[in-house]
């Protein structure tokens, strides 16, 4: 193998040699940018001019007024600044994500001695890289278009945010030097100790991306819950208290699990691009590999989301329970019937490509006979999940139907049979996984047979706890219960992922592995590699308008009213077209970035008349 | 008899981790787990 060449002895010196002088370096930019006299929002700068004599007096938000705003034409500000903002965040998502999990496969290739892991991980970068200068391109044409459709607004997020967006753009500076020397040094720094830094620079990056990410949050998490000023917007506190509000660390947490999902679904569908068009059996056999590592990255990340995303319901509602009736109970509420819709549809997607992954090897066999129990489960668990509660009914329809709630499926329509539902169809989809990795191995280890009885024992007891806790909880006792409830059944799904987790890595030490024909999956098993970055793109698309409409008629949550033309929450249908608006042009923009990607492989033939010279 | 007490005692742990989880995620929450069947007060 390669990468055993040279061996690796007395690596660790070496290796924390070069981690120690990057991460020192690291850490003196740091200190130079948070010098104690640094003033980081006009209340630091206030505090840091008072010695001079110079006090500054911190202005309230402004009240806007029709000379506040701006046009392109008969364009709408809004509509502009949607669309454009949306792409940058789709781009944004899948660079910063890229590297995260690239890094460990690196790591992963290190550790295994496998070279193909290497290329697999040097080729996701290379699409990433692609997607990268157009990333920065519409995050310019974003803070071009807020500063001339929104002055007045943008002038006092500067007011508030002060020297801490400079931070951004050095972080972005930062981003893309390391981003361009990891990726060009990628076989320079390929062997031997040499990796090691190579693999030191891919966690740089991902500590700078990942602080880029948690800053950009900070600016929007302050327009939906604004902290560190008075009720006027009046700065009253340090940049630290401005950040540090109580929406802030939900949505970190979601946006970097949703990321990595969002990135291995964007790069499974490069993979099964490459691999329809593969013209070697080898080609076709990598691809296929890359292929299912990609859904094997989005579907991983993907199981604890709802979770995250749950978690940062609550502080909406924790914060204010009008944001969060506006969310799930207004206007907004339809909007989580189409994400039921699309959420169905990954995990629909995520099981039947590993359903399909399954025919690759022959020991998958013994565990065939639980697909359609599993199929059955996440079909009846979809229609529970997207029944609405209230239905759009003329008075002759509900006259016909004795009500506005269907007499037997309006039970299905209240959240604790969507939570039934929800948890069913991620533990289905866990056992999909399980069985998936279980197939190509025959367990030796001699507590076998207690393992598997204790592993069966989870799925059942948790299964029946979701149930219970769904229906008695949710139907025959107060709202207090009904929420409280809802917990417990989160951690059951969650003891059945991390009991599986480990109970399988015990159960594999030194387990016999059966052989896998990789590139011997159908065709219509890559096409659910497709159907996976389409429902996620739709999905962010969706769920973002959603964050952000629960602002309603604040630019600043309570702070700074929005008086523009569109200071209203669109209706859904206009709304669904914005948002496919967005979906298409990314996926377009995706396209081309796979066809870039592939052209740089792709060699002309020499000339017939130069060839015969 | 093996394969039984493997069963028997895979059925306890479960059914003990499920319900001791249970009543410390609804404690956290300052609520009784309350399964006797009485809507909560």
């Amino acid at each position: 193998m390669l990468l055993q060449k040279p061996p690796y002895k007395n690596l660790i010196p070496a290796a924390s040699k070069s981690m120690l002088t990057i991460f020192a370096l690291f850490m003196l930019l740091s200190m130079v940018m948070i010098a104690p006299d640094t003033a980081w929002s006009s209340s630091d700068a206030a505090a840091v001019a008072e010695p001079a004599g110079e006090a500054v007096e911190n202005m309230p938000a402004p009240t806007m007024g029709p000379r506040d705003y701006r046009q392109i034409g008969s364009m709408s500000s809004r509509s502009f600044v949607w669309v454009v903002a949306q792409l940058h965040l789709f781009l944004a998502a899948f660079v910063l994500a890229v590297p995260l999990f690239v890094t460990v496969i690196e790591w992963i290739g290190v550790k295994t001695g496998d070279q193909r892991y290497d290329d697999m991980a040097h080729e996701f970068m290379k699409v990433s890289m692609t997607a990268y200068s157009l990333t920065a391109l519409f995050g310019g044409t974003l803070a071009f278009s807020l500063f001339l459709l929104y002055p007045t607004f943008m002038g006092y997020m500067m007011e508030v945010f002060g020297n801490q967006v400079m931070v951004y753009a050095l972080l972005f500076f930062l981003e893309s030097g390391v981003l361009y020397i990891y990726y060009y040094s990628w076989y320079a720094l390929r062997y031997g100790n040499k990796k090691y830094v190579h693999l030191t620079l891919g966690v740089l990056l991902n500590g700078v991306g990942t602080t880029l990410l948690f800053v950009a949050n900070a600016w929007a998490t302050f327009m939906m819950a604004p902290s560190g000023v008075d009720d006027a917007g009046v700065v009253t506190g340090g940049i630290w208290d401005i950040m540090r509000g109580p929406l802030w660390n939900p949505l970190n947490l979601h946006r970097f699990v949703a990321n990595i999902a969002f990135g291995g679904a964007v790069v499974g569908a490069y993979a099964g691009y490459k691999m329809l068009s593969a013209r070697t059996m080898a080609q076709r056999a990598h691809y296929d590999w890359m292929g299912y590592t990609a859904n094997f990255i989005a579907v991983l990340a993907f199981l604890p989301l709802p979770f995250a995303g749950y978690w940062l319901m609550a502080e909406i509602y924790a914060y204010s329970q009008q944001m969060g009736i506006t969310a799930m109970g207004g206007i907004l509420a339809w909007l989580f019937i189409v994400q039921a819709v699309l959420i169905g549809t990954i995990l629909l997607s995520a099981n039947y490509y590993l359903w399909n992954g399954m025919s690759r090897c022959e020991g998958a066999k013994r565990y065939m006979w639980l697909i359609k129990y599993i199929a059955v489960t996440l079909v009846v668990s979809f229609l529970i999940w997207v029944t609405p509660h209230t239905l759009i009914l003329s008075a002759k329809e509900i006259a016909a139907l004795g009500g506005s709630h269907h007499p037997l499926l309006g039970p299905l329509g209240i959240m604790p049979a969507k939570n039934i539902a929800v948890n069913l169809m991620l533990i289905g989809t866990f056992l999909s996984f399980q069985l998936y990795r279980r197939a190509d191995k025959v367990i030796t280890v001699p507590w076998a047979g207690f393992g598997n009885a204790l592993m069966v024992a989870i799925y059942l007891v948790a299964i029946a706890n979701v149930i219970f806790l769904g229906v008695y909880f949710g139907y025959f006792t107060n709202t207090v219960y009904k929420v409280g409830s809802s917990v417990a059944q989160v951690v059951s799904t969650l003891i059945v992922i991390i009991s599986g987790v480990v109970i399988d890595s015990m159960m594999f030490k030194g387990a016999k592995t059966l052989p896998v024909k990789w590139g011997h999956i159908s065709n219509r098993g890559v096409y659910a590699l497709f159907a996976l970055p389409i429902a996620f793109t739709w999905l962010m698309a969706l769920m973002g308008y959603v964050r952000s409409s629960v602002r309603t008629h604040w630019h600043v949550y309570t702070v700074m009213k929005d008086n523009s033309v569109d200071n209203y929450i669109p209706n859904i249908g206009h709304a669904g077209n914005m948002m496919t608006v967005a979906t298409i042009s990314f996926l377009l923009i995706i396209l081309f970035i796979f066809w870039v990607a592939s052209l740089s492989e792709t060699k002309q033939a020499l000339p017939a008349k130069q060839s015969a010279k | 008899m093996k394969m039984i007490k493997n069963w028997l005692l895979s059925f306890v742990i479960a059914f003990a981790v499920f319900y001791l989880m249970d009543h410390a995620m609804m404690s956290m929450q300052s609520l009784p787990l309350n399964i006797d069947m009485t809507p909560a007060q």
